[in-house]
C-alpha cells in the first residue's frame, strides 16, 4: 500500500514538463547507454551462418521457399500456408489468440522476423533449427493437417523443375504415387502403410520433406526487423549521421528509462531484437488447460527427428550446436516457461503471450504490475511501476514499430 | 471442548504446512546489488586453499552469448593446482536464478588450466560466478563477481 502511495507521490512529482525536464530525458548513466546501444539494431551484426543448412544462404532455394511460404496447396484443405498465421501485414503473426489452420491451435503464431538470430524456435523452443521448425506445421493436423509425402508430391506437381535446380533430381514418380500419409498418419492403417514403404522410398520422401524446410528456412532468415523510432534516438546518442533525440517523445524516453531500471523489461527482453532467446514463466498458468511449455520437451529435444545433430543437419557436431549441447536438462526448470518474444513492432500486433491471454500492451503491464513479487513467477521483478509508469512503458513499446524511411 | 492452546497448535501446524514455498524460499533471498563491486579477475577461495584467474576471448563477458572461459588455478604456495575437481555455475543474487546453460569443465594440458565451454548471461546485470574445487578430500570455492552488458566490466 505504501508503495503504491509513494508510487502515485512519485508520478506527481514527475509530472512538470518544462523543457528543460525534456532535455534530462536525454541525460543517461553509462550503464543505461550501453544498454540502449545493445538494443538498437545498429548491434545486430550481419547474418549467422546456420551451419545445419547448407542451403541456407542459397538464394534460389530463398526464392524456392518464399514462395513455398505463401502457398496454400500444401494443405490438407488448400487454404492453409505458412502465411495464413504468420501474416506479413500483420508483423508476420496474426490477431487470433489461437491460431486457425485446418484446427484451432494450443498457441498464438510467433512472430518471424528476426529468426536467423535465434538458436531455440516456438514457444517452447521444441525445435533447435529454422528448418526444423518450418517443418512441424505441415504434419500438425491442425495447422496444414498435411504430410510428408503429399508436400513431396506437391513439389514434384508444381515446382519439379525449380526445385530439381536447387536440390538436385526428385525421386522417381513410382515413389511419390503411393497414397499413404506418413509416419504422422491419423490411424493405425496408415502408419502401417507408411512402414511398408521401403527404407529407401522413404528416404527419399524424408529427403525431398527436410529440402523443404531448408528452402523456407533460407527465406525465413532473411526476414530481418526494420527500422524504429527507437533505433533513430539510439543512433543520435552515438552521434550518428541519421540519429534525432526528438524522435521519441520525453513519455517514450521515461518509459524507455524505466523499461532498463524499475520496470526491469530488460533483464529478458534484451539484444537488438529485443529478446534473449531463452525460456522464463511469466505467471500465465491456466488451470482449465496447463501448458507446461519449455518444460515439456526438454525430454524430447534429443530425439528430435530432425533435430540440429540429426541425420538430416548438415551441422558438425564436434564443432556446432553449443545451444544444444550445454542445455540445461532440468525439467523442473522450465515449468510453464515460453521463450521471450521479440518486441519489435510489438504494438501493432495484439494480442498478446504465448495463448493470446491479453488483447492490448495495458492489460499485459496490468498483468506483471499485479503478480510481481509473488510466489506466482518468482522470475519477475516488475514491482513499483506505478499505473503513470506503465502507461510510459506501453508509450515507448510503440517506438518500436517500424517506421518508413525518409 | 478442545483447549484454545491447541487450536493455536492446530493453526500454527496449518500455516507452516501451507507455507512451504515460503520455507522453500527462507534460503533464497535476493540480495541488492553493492554499491562498489569487486570485479577481479583473481581471487583467493573462501577458505584461503586456492587462488583463480579467469581469461576470456572477449574484454567483457558477452550479454546472451554461449561463451567459453578459461581458468587458471594455484595452491597457496603459488603452485598449479593439479587434478583437481573443479565445477562451475553462475547466478544472479538480484533474481535468485542461475544460468540456462550447464557449463562443462575440462582439464588443459598445462597444469592448473582449466577450460569452461557453455557459460551463458542471458540477463545484464551482476552475475556470481561460483567455483566449487575438489582436490584429494578438500573442497573449497570461489566467487567472481562479474557485471554483464553495462559497458564495462572491470573494477572502477
Amino acid at each position: 500500500m505504501l508503495r503504491v502511495l509513494f508510487g502515485i507521490l512519485g508520478s506527481a512529482a514527475s509530472l512538470a514538463t518544462a523543457a528543460d525536464e525534456v532535455a534530462r530525458y536525454d541525460d543517461w548513466s553509462e550503464r543505461e547507454l550501453a544498454l540502449i546501444q545493445s538494443l538498437s539494431l545498429e548491434s545486430l551484426g550481419p547474418l549467422p551462418p546456420d551451419p545445419s543448412n547448407a542451403y541456407a544462404d542459397d538464394p534460389d532455394a530463398a526464392a524456392l521457399g518464399e514462395r513455398i511460404f505463401f502457398d496454400p496447396r500444401f494443405s490438407a484443405n488448400g487454404k492453409v500456408s505458412c502465411s495464413t498465421c504468420h501474416r506479413p501485414d500483420y508483423g508476420f503473426s496474426d490477431p487470433n489468440a489461437r491460431s486457425v489452420g485446418i484446427g484451432v491451435t494450443e498457441r498464438r503464431s510467433m512472430p518471424i522476423v528476426g529468426m536467423a538470430y535465434q538458436t531455440w524456435f516456438a514457444w517452447d523452443g521444441g525445435n533447435d533449427s529454422l528448418w526444423s521448425q518450418s517443418l512441424e506445421p505441415f504434419e500438425n493436423p491442425v495447422e496444414h493437417g498435411f504430410s510428408r509425402i503429399q508436400v513431396a508430391q506437391t513439389i514434384a506437381q508444381h515446382y519439379g523443375e525449380d526445385y530439381q535446380e536447387v536440390f538436385g533430381p526428385l525421386p522417381a514418380p513410382d515413389k511419390l504415387e503411393a497414397t499413404v500419409v506418413g509416419p504422422n498418419g491419423d490411424n493405425a492403417h496408415e502408419i502401417a502403410a507408411w512402414k511398408d514403404l521401403s527404407a529407401s522410398s522413404q528416404q527419399q520422401i524424408v529427403g525431398v520433406f527436410v529440402n523443404i524446410g531448408k528452402a523456407l528456412a533460407a527465406y525465413l532468415r532473411r526476414l530481418q526487423p526494420e527500422r524504429s523510432a527507437f533505433d533513430h534516438y539510439a543512433e543520435a546518442l552515438r552521434g550518428g549521421p541519421k540519429g534525432d533525440l526528438n524522435t521519441l517523445t520525453a513519455s517514450q524516453k521515461a518509459g524507455l528509462r524505466l523499461f532498463l531500471n524499475q520496470g526491469s523489461c530488460v533483464n529478458c527482453h534484451n539484444g537488438p531484437l529485443f529478446t534473449n532467446g531463452e525460456f522464463h514463466s511469466v505467471g500465465l498458468l491456466r488451470i482449465d488447460a496447463p501448458d507446461q511449455g519449455r518444460a515439456t520437451v526438454i525430454d524430447t529435444l534429443p530425439a528430435n527427428e530432425f533435430g540440429f545433430f540429426s541425420i538430416w543437419s548438415d551441422a558438425d557436431p564436434s564443432i556446432d550446436g553449443s545451444h544444444l549441447k550445454y542445455m540445461d536438462r532440468r525439467p523442473s526448470r522450465f515449468r510453464v516457461s515460453f521463450k521471450t518474444p521479440s518486441l519489435r513492432g510489438v504494438a501493432t500486433r495484439p494480442p498478446y503471450m504465448h495463448a493470446g491471454q491479453f488483447s492490448s500492451l495495458s492489460e499485459v503491464l496490468s498483468h506483471y504490475r499485479a503478480f510481481s513479487g509473488t510466489a506466482l513467477a518468482d522470475e519477475n521483478f516488475h514491482a513499483d511501476l506505478s499505473a503513470k509508469g506503465a502507461l510510459q512503458i506501453e508509450a515507448f513499446l510503440q517506438s518500436l514499430d517500424p517506421i518508413v524511411e525518409p | 471442548m478442545l483447549h484454545p492452546r491447541w487450536v493455536f497448535v492446530a493453526l500454527v501446524i496449518a500455516a507452516i504446512g501451507s507455507s512451504a514455498s515460503a520455507l522453500d524460499a527462507f534460503n533464497r533471498i535476493a540480495k541488492a546489488r553493492p554499491e562498489a563491486l569487486d570485479l577481479s579477475s583473481g581471487v583467493s577461495s573462501r577458505g584461503g586453499f586456492f587462488s583463480v584467474f579467469y581469461d576470456l576471448e572477449t574484454e567483457c563477458p558477452p550479454l546472451n552469448q554461449i561463451h567459453s572461459w578459461e581458468l587458471a588455478l594455484v595452491d597457496r604456495e603459488g603452485n598449479p593446482l593439479d587434478g583437481a575437481d573443479v565445477t562451475i555455475v553462475a547466478d544472479m543474487p538480484e533474481h535468485l536464478h542461475g544460468m540456462t546453460t550447464q557449463p562443462q569443465v575440462s582439464d588443459q594440458s598445462s597444469p592448473g588450466h582449466f577450460r569452461v565451454d557453455g557459460m551463458n548471461f542471458h540477463m545484464p546485470g551482476w552475475w556470481v560466478v561460483t567455483l566449487d574445487v575438489s582436490r584429494n578430500r578438500g573442497r573449497d570455492l570461489a566467487y567472481f563477481n562479474v557485471v554483464v552488458g553495462e559497458g564495462f566490466c572491470h573494477s572502477q
